[in-house]
């Protein structure tokens, strides 16, 4: 093999996977992915999933309806306005979309985010290093 | 890749009866290489250990609407992308204001790496960090998985045209990486 610094082509680097997990976590893997989904399992009811996506939808379709009934020609963001947060959130929620699906639309919009508006507040050195640490961030 | 089992175990995770068993299955016959691939984008292992359990809690969800008509790796190796891909679009995001992901990735990339003492390896890790995500991905099912063209354009829905021209740039900015 040539010598390190001297390596100027991908073919001369000895293909080998160097990000490896430790030592005995696949055997323990299994066994936590079954125990979150058993978990997730228990805590959901079908029922409940279903009169919320009913419940997220008609709130959408209602307030929607409301602002088209007043004959005004509002803009697709104007009408959006005017629906709760917590209805979108619902409507997100029990709808179709796949998390990723709704996260790769938000990623091509200029939207507000907690971390958006992070450097607004007025916060202190204690609350700054507070959330630094909680979003391990620190560092 | 090897499908053997893909029939039975399909067979098996459609019927209610044995699902949780063939799901079992499954995550044994899976999780090292969607370790793999989650790894090499998320690099830390603590992250590539959240996302892991995310995917396959996302498959278990999700099994219905499996229809069959792509391979059960490509749709494994399609959530698992996507599952690596969101959690660095929203580190990118937490990160907007607080430094560059990349250089955190970079120092994970020392810890684990540069713990061996392997300074190629090391450089090549690093080299490869430089690729945008997506661009990543791409290379990393290429080089490391050694995945087909054709196999890559069905988990990413990108073109085989538009995979291979990704490829060879990926492939050429690394090398120019290397020489610096």
């Amino acid at each position: 093999m040539k010598r390190e610094d001297h390596i100027s082509k991908l073919s001369e680097i000895p293909k080998k996977d160097v990000l490896n997990p430790p030592a005995g976590y696949m055997d323990s893997l299994d066994e936590r992915i079954l125990a979150k989904i058993d978990g997730q399992g228990q805590s959901t009811g079908k029922g409940f999933v279903w009169y919320g996506a009913v419940a997220a939808a008609v709130a959408l379709i209602f307030s929607l309806s409301m602002l088209l009934k007043e004959g005004e020609m509002a803009s697709p963001e104007e009408l959006l306005a005017e629906v709760s947060d917590t209805d979108i959130a619902h409507y997100l929620e029990y709808s179709d979309l796949s998390v990723y699906e709704i996260m790769d639309e938000l990623g091509t919009l200029e939207i507000e985010t907690e971390e958006s508006v992070l450097p607004e507040l007025d916060l202190s050195d204690e609350e700054l290093e507070m959330i630094m640490n909680k979003y391990d961030i620190s560092g | 890749m090897k499908e053997v089992t893909k029939s039975t175990l399909l067979d098996s995770l459609k019927d209610p009866t044995s699902r949780q068993k063939a799901f079992t299955s499954l995550v044994s016959l899976y999780k090292s290489r969607v370790y793999g691939v989650v790894r090499k984008m998320v690099i830390d292992h603590d992250d590539a250990d959240d996302v892991v359990q995310e995917v396959f809690i996302k498959l278990w969800k999700e099994i219905d609407r499996y229809r069959g008509d792509s391979e059960l790796f490509t749709w494994i190796y399609r959530i698992a992308s996507n599952e690596a891909l969101q959690f660095l679009r929203k580190k990118k995001r937490r990160m907007l204001f607080s430094g560059d992901y990349r250089e955190v990735l970079a120092q994970h990339l020392d810890n684990a790496v540069g713990m061996d003492g392997d300074e190629i390896q090391l450089k090549l890790q690093k080299a490869i960090l430089t690729l945008p995500d997506k661009q990543r991905l791409i290379f990393n099912f290429k080089y490391y998985e050694e995945l087909k063209y054709e196999e890559i354009a069905a988990i990413t829905g990108t073109s085989v045209g538009g995979l291979k021209a990704s490829y060879h740039h990926a492939v050429k900015k690394i090398e120019n990486y290397l020489v610096k």
